[in-house]
């Protein structure tokens, strides 16, 4: 599993976790039939074989573990077009089923800070539902003990709730359907009784779902730039602070005498976080930003300052290069951009200030 | 491992940012010690203190646990929850040592707030 997707996947479990979850419902009780859905699930495990055992769904599957969130949803979202899952669906939609969203998502473990298991997925609409878009889903739940970083079972649905209205909490708790394959099933509730009932073929049967609280995401219905910001940063040998960040001189952009700044950092070459997550901090000549930003890392941090124009091309007004060698601990070192923009009619400059705080940290902290 | 804490006990709005579409700021905070994962406050999502001139806001118990620095941010919020439209007003962290005291946080669209805070251990 890529470190990119574990480290978007737990900036989702952090807000989970900030969530006060509703008090768990009394699990409602098993419904009388449940043939037509055993019926829908033991075909979807055989469409589910065919492809996972095709050149294509190998190909396809092997390259998850080198995606990240964007390139995920992406590949789940592609599924409903596959000849196997367009016929399965077909024929699903033809059975006049009760429920109004069918999804294919796939299951995974990680720990990041905590430890959270999910399933990333695509709703498709069937029953009353058909003909609805659909949209893709991030179901997680938190766990504690969690050692692996996997993606591998496939986990399939049918759900009360249209593919649009399945954001919120459920409840699961598992459920023998007597499947002859290796399947393990849960049914999913709320306060308003049953929600849905889904299976998961793959990881994490011998375990089945027991008692589970989830809470489903809605990815991508929050305009252009859908995702939540990486915020969590994993422990690295050495830690420092971009304590402040100085408009020396700012850049002439045309709108005013300040700049509109946020900067990117990114540690060792690995994810690129911005800061402030979300927006910027306006910015006058002379004038300097308390910035505060703790950085995880190894060898070095590359800072790009940006000033934010209200385009998607923003303006570079400095690039930093931090290196551990440059940095002493507890001291405040200045850096000036590796680019001069002097000989610019503006001769923008930024300068930031940087302090060492840890040095050789231990790898894990109990 | 924790090895420090700090208490953030009040937040004083001086003066509130021009933007947002109700009256005052819709303040949270989004607190992340040692890079983290981050604590809203207040938790629920969507949730806020509706903030005007002269309003401060007593913090019940906001105790943050960090072994080398915490970093707190300061937010207004519109209608939505959705992150990517927030508004970022300032942010302040603290480290081993910060002592006790309040700080001024102010920006360039008239928000202005006072942290106080008191270093526990």
């Amino acid at each position: 599993m890529k470190e990119a997707l574990k480290i978007q996947l737990a900036n989702y479990a952090g807000l989970y976790r900030s969530m006060q979850s509703p008090s768990a419902p009394k699990p409602p009780s098993k419904p009388a039939s449940m043939e037509k859905e055993k019926e829908v699930f033991e075909e979807a495990a055989k469409a589910w074989a065919s492809y996972s055992n095709s050149p294509e769904g190998k190909k396809e599957l092997a390259a998850v573990e080198h995606m990240d969130l964007q390139e995920v949803r992406s590949y789940v979202a592609s599924l409903p077009d596959k000849p196997v899952f367009v016929k399965l669906i077909s024929w699903i939609r033809s059975l006049d089923l009760p429920e109004s969203s069918f999804t294919i998502g796939l299951s995974f473990e990680a720990e990041l800070v905590i430890g959270f298991s999910g399933t990333i997925g695509v709703a498709i609409g069937v029953g009353n539902s058909k003909g609805m878009q659909t949209a893709e889903f991030l179901a997680l739940s938190l766990e504690e003990g969690l050692e692996i970083g996997v993606m591998g079972g496939v986990q399939f649905g049918l759900w009360n709730s249209t593919p649009a209205d399945l954001e919120g909490y459920r409840w699961g708790t598992e459920i023998d359907l007597g499947f002859e394959a290796e399947m393990s099933a849960g049914i999913y509730y709320t306060s308003d009784g049953i929600s849905g009932i889904a299976v998961t073929l793959g990881i994490g049967v011998e375990d089945g779902i027991a008692e589970v609280e989830c809470y489903i995401f809605i990815l991508g219905d929050q305009g252009a730039d859908p995702y939540i910001k990486p915020v969590v940063q994993p422990r690295k040998n050495n830690f420092l602070i971009i304590e402040s960040l100085k408009c020396v001189h700012p850049s002439n952009d045309g709108a005013g005498d300040e700049n509109e700044i946020y900067f990117i950092f990114q540690a060792d070459g690995d994810t690129q976080y911005p800061y402030p997550t979300y927006d910027y901090f306006s910015m006058k000549e002379g004038e300097t930003w308390q910035c505060g930003r703790s950085v995880w890392f190894n060898s070095s941090v590359a800072v790009t300052v940006y000033d934010e124009d209200g385009s998607s091309d923003n303006d570079v007004v400095g690039t930093f290069s931090i290196s551990l060698s440059q940095l002493s601990p507890g001291k405040s070192v200045t850096f000036k951009s590796t680019k001069d923009y002097s000989s610019r009619t503006d001769a923008v400059e930024y300068t930031i200030n940087v302090k060492l705080v840890a040095q050789n940290v231990p790898a894990k902290v109990s | 491992m924790s090895k420090h804490s700090i208490r953030v006990t009040s937040i004083v709005c001086n003066a509130t940012s021009e933007s947002g579409v109700t009256d005052g700021d819709e303040v949270y905070l989004v607190c992340q010690a040692d890079g983290g994962l981050p604590i809203r406050v207040p938790a629920k999502i969507n949730s806020s203190e509706n903030m005007e001139k002269g309003d401060t806001w007593n913090l019940e118990d906001l105790v943050l646990n960090f072994e080398y620095e915490v970093l707190v941010t300061i937010w207004d919020h519109d209608l939505s929850y959705d992150p990517n439209l927030a508004t970022y007003l300032q942010s302040t962290d603290f480290e081993p040592g910060s002592g006790s005291g309040s700080r001024r946080l102010k920006n360039h669209n008239g928000a202005d707030y006072t942290i106080s805070y008191t270093y526990i251990d």
